[in-house]
């Protein structure tokens, strides 16, 4: 808390709080936390539905498996690489760090575009419509959510490695990755429930 | 000795600290504080209006002065504005203000951060209220049960005021809740432990937690009505097969531990008051925060109890009722741990202690009535009949508002370096309690004969009228009481006598700077030995005095203000407006010139949104920022040089 | 893991020791995810009981979900605090799905649509 003169590792500096951990990511893990309530809320209006009405729809008869689980592996793999590029921030490794960075961003725009292609397959082929029944109500715009939430993800990373080009950048800025990386992560494990949840258990 | 940056060569970082841009950018926590302050206050005079209009119209039965239609607009309206627009602010404003204060900050983790949940409150304290000039207040309710709220029943834009004007201010509430939580944790003056923490700032730590994880449900949930609303989706629509009991689950999960938000913060200024005006410290005070966490973390378990009536099941109601019960018991710790303070204590009846004795007793009438609510066989005659009003206002204006109002007497010097005066406030105080006391007994009363609630007038023959007549009377006596008490805030912010730092020979940090604090807060950085540190400085031994350790050369860091704050508020705030109005005329928006053509989200909400995207980036961009501050050396006499400071933890 | 005729970085200290250390344990957690996420893709088609798979399912994904927050997420790493402040979202949040799913009863006329 007092000023310090001493300006050794910067990015050390940022832990001088009462407990150690850094404001921005203290600050991070409480809104994942709170996340975990938005989501939670999303998938249990799914989860209720499905209970409610098991026969409303045939999920089996619309979801494609395959496409899925191809999307669930390049999200996990996405994660893989935000973490080594954190790791990479962390040792001050630019060139591996802006690699890893175009990894995940890249893998994160595959997902999306699965995604899309997903909605857009449903949609025609399937007719499933926001409108059509409860199910399609709550299975877009909980997987929806989940899509946007990618989206910002990537908005902010692909931010963050433009910003590596910039003169402004500095070692500090390595939290900063860490943050994104961390909101990235959550985005990943609350598409390891979603898939489990509401792909998976349809097959039963 | 300003080292503030310009950025990108293009915008500077706003420099004045005065006049309205010094206003529109500042990111100080007390002057957010006031912000919030004045906004709630305006409000909680909004909403009173409100309440008044209500009051005179069941003031006799079979009355006219309102119609159905503007009756259940107001009651909607009322509600609302008095839980998001009056209490939940002011208790904003003293976290924002006071908490920093009490853990020996200069500020709070995320300045700007700050200021946005300041602008955020006001663009959803604006947008709610707007509807009231398109002659489209929601009349849902303040809780919006659907289907009521369905596009089939509400075809208005009413309920999309509410919807978005909500999640604008829940925006604002978990901006402020993170902040206070990492402020909290991260940034308190060394040698303050948790278990050193003043009472007040544990419960912005505990209520900060239970917004961060109450408000995510109704955010979806408004989502979920949005979606039904304006894309077809069938969440709650009946006829697509959607279940309307869900908005009610969903809704409670939030609404349950909304109350608990609105009530520990209320509950941690009566435990700052009592001790000073006791001169004894709080009786078991881990007890009292233990029970506030308990509290806070019970909240979360008991949300059907709002949904008594309707056929849960025997299982899921009696789980519910057993765990509404147990809630009474931290509660009572509480109560029983202040008498515990008060006893034996030299009890000095200023108005904040009146305000804190008012508290205690009209608190525990409502929860003795709200005690009554969690037996189902009990609660399935008071559901929905005036009992519960009773219930919800003892504990809401006995409780939180008594407790604000307390915490603005209390704070009211350290804030403004001016006296209020007390005989005047006395006077006040026993108008207040008198009124309220009037307004809210009788309903109980009413509630036993089986008046409902949300009913716009009543028959004479059903035996209503006279303690009707009598609840208006004492609603108009607290009007004029609340109304006072604004008046000579206001009044005293001007002609008051000068208060000195510690005019009521308090007990925590905040007492320590000068009476207003000056920009900084604190010139040194304070020791902390003990709890109630202040209250050892003045009255204690040496061993627990505060050190103070005088900053280093390069003096005092403090946040620069910003722009982007109010720019992203703006741009939200337009976002919002935007997904209010589209399908509908812009002649609906712009009355005369509009035009017949259609509002698509194209026309208002891109734009908007592409303003807040703007504002982040800019304040992405921007930085923290900062400058150097040099304290008043007459702050730093008795203060350790900092590179004599050696370890202190 | 053994692999540690890797050339050091240049300003090699023991900090960054641990860095490289965590390349290895991030490629076995990624391996361990992707492998796990293949089983789960065979078991939802093995004609045992509904149970056995569910049960299963659940467990392998908890599995990866801890994978993820302990090791990619860093709270094996870093302080306690971190832990604490995810796992109380993430229990209020398991608790409130959990007794909403025990609220709700199968509806014997079925969906209108």
């Amino acid at each position: 808390m007092a000023d310090s003169s001493t300006h050794a590792d910067p990015l050390e500096e940022l832990k001088n709080t009462n407990t150690g951990v850094e404001n921005k990511k203290m600050a991070m893990w409480a809104f994942l936390a709170s996340d975990c309530m938005f989501f939670g809320t999303l998938i249990s209006t799914h989860l209720i539905y499905r209970k409610i009405y098991p026969t409303v729809v045939d999920p089996t008869a619309i979801f494609s498996i395959e496409l899925t689980g191809f999307s669930s592996f390049i999200l996990l793999m996405s994660s893989f690489l935000m973490a080594l590029s954190v790791s990479a921030s962390h040792k001050k490794n630019m060139k591996s760090l802006r690699f890893f960075l175009f990894g995940t961003i890249i893998f994160g725009l595959i997902f999306l575009g699965g995604q899309v292609y997903e909605f857009s397959h449903f949609v025609h082929e399937r007719n499933l419509t926001l409108s059509s029944n409860v199910f399609g109500s709550t299975f877009y715009v909980l997987t929806g959510t989940h899509g946007v939430h990618v989206a910002l993800g990537v908005l902010w990373l692909a931010s963050w490695l433009g910003y590596t080009y910039s003169k402004k950048f500095k070692w500090e800025n390595a939290l900063d990755i860490e943050t994104a990386g961390l909101y990235w992560h959550f985005v990943d494990i609350v598409w390891i429930v979603i898939f489990t949840a509401v792909y998976l258990v349809e097959y039963l | 000795m300003s080292t503030t940056q310009a950025t990108y060569g293009t915008w500077s970082r706003p420099l004045k600290k005065t006049g309205l841009v010094g206003f529109l950018t500042t990111v100080d926590h007390k002057k957010i504080g006031i912000g919030y302050a004045i906004g709630a206050l305006f409000f909680l005079l909004v909403g009173g209006v409100e309440a008044l209009i209500i009051r005179l119209q069941l003031m006799s039965p079979e009355n006219n002065l309102v119609d159905a239609e503007t009756y259940n607009q107001l009651f909607t309206m009322h509600g609302t504005t008095m839980v998001f627009l009056a209490v939940m602010p002011l208790s904003a404003a003293f976290f924002n203000y006071i908490m920093p204060l009490q853990i020996g900050a200069r500020d709070v983790a995320f300045p700007r951060l700050n200021a946005l949940g300041l602008w955020c409150f006001i663009a959803g304290g604006v947008i709610v209220n707007l509807s009231w000039f398109f002659q489209a207040a929601p009349a849902i309710g303040w809780f919006g049960y659907a289907p009521l709220t369905s596009k089939q029943f509400d075809p208005d834009i009413g309920t999309d005021f509410w919807i978005i004007g909500l999640q604008i201010l829940g925006i604002a509430s978990l901006a402020g809740s993170f902040n206070f939580i990492t402020t909290i944790l991260n940034m308190r003056a060394p040698g303050l432990t948790m278990m050193r923490l003043p009472v007040f700032t544990w419960m912005t730590l505990i209520t900060s937690f239970l917004i961060i994880l109450a408000f995510p449900p109704i955010t979806i949930a408004l989502v979920e009505l949005m979606f039904d609303r304006h894309f077809g989706t069938h969440f709650f629509n009946v006829a697509g097969g959607g279940k309307p009991i869900l908005w009610q689950h969903v809704f409670w999960i939030f609404g349950h531990p909304e109350v608990y938000i609105l009530i520990l913060p209320a509950m941690g200024i009566i435990s700052e008051v009592l001790p000073v005006f006791s001169r004894k410290p709080l009786f078991g005070y881990p007890l009292v925060v233990f029970s506030g966490a308990v509290i806070g973390f019970l909240g979360f378990a008991v949300w059907s109890h709002h949904m008594f009536t309707t056929g849960l099941g025997i299982v899921a109601t009696s789980a519910f009722a057993f765990l509404t019960m147990l809630i009474s018991i931290p509660t009572g710790v509480k109560i029983f741990n202040w008498i515990g303070t008060l006893w034996g204590g030299r009890i000095s009846f200023s108005v904040p202690m009146l305000y804190a004795l008012g508290f205690i007793w009209m608190f525990m009438m409502g929860g003795f009535t709200g005690i009554m609510h969690s037996s189902p066989p009990v609660d399935a005659q008071q559901q929905d009949s005036y009992f519960v009003i009773a219930h919800f206002h003892y504990v809401l204006i006995g409780g939180s508002i008594f407790a604000l109002l307390c915490g603005i007497y209390f704070w009211f010097p350290k804030v403004t370096g001016k006296l209020m005066d007390e005989a005047v406030g006395k006077i006040f105080f026993y108008t207040i309690f008198f009124g309220f006391n009037l307004a809210f007994f009788p309903m109980h009363i009413l509630g036993m004969t089986g008046m409902p609630r949300r009913t716009h007038t009543y028959k004479a023959e059903m035996g209503w009228a006279e303690p009707n007549f009598w609840s208006t009377i004492g609603a108009l006596i607290l009007g004029v009481g609340i109304a006072a008490v604004v008046l000579q805030v206001i009044y005293s912010c001007f002609k008051g006598k000068p208060s000195g730092n510690n005019p009521w020979d308090a007990r925590t940090l905040e007492w320590d700077t000068s009476s207003p604090p000056k920009e900084y807060n604190f010139g040194y950085t304070p020791i902390i030995k003990a709890r109630d540190q202040v209250w050892e400085n003045n009255h204690g031994t040496d061993l627990k005095k505060m050190d103070k350790i005088a900053p280093d050369s390069h003096g005092i860091h403090m946040p620069d203000q910003s722009w982007w704050p109010l720019v992203v508020s703006i741009g939200l705030f337009i976002a919002g407006l935007g997904v209010v109005f589209h399908h509908q005329t812009w002649g609906m928006l712009i009355p005369f010139i509009g035009g017949d053509s259609v509002i698509s989200l194209l026309h208002i909400t891109m734009p908007g949104l592409l303003l807040t995207f703007f504002g982040i980036y800019m304040w992405a961009l921007e930085g923290p920022g900062g400058y150097h501050l040099h304290p008043d050396p007459e702050e730093l006499k008795s203060a350790i040089d900092p590179k004599e400071s050696g370890h202190w933890e | 893991m053994a692999l540690s005729n890797k050339i050091p970085e240049p300003g090699f200290s023991s900090h960054l020791i641990q860095e490289h250390k965590k390349y290895f344990t991030f490629f076995n957690v990624a391996l361990a995810l992707i492998l796990i996420t293949a089983v789960e893709l065979v078991i939802v088609y093995i004609p045992v009981s509904k149970f056995i798979v569910l049960s299963s399912l659940t467990v392998l994904s908890l599995v990866k979900f801890l994978a993820v927050i302990w090791w990619f997420m860093h709270l094996r790493w870093d302080k306690a605090l971190c832990t604490i402040l995810f796992m109380i979202g993430l229990l209020v949040a398991t608790g409130t799905v959990t007794a909403l799913l025990f609220l709700f009863d199968v509806d014997p006329a079925g969906s209108p649509l």
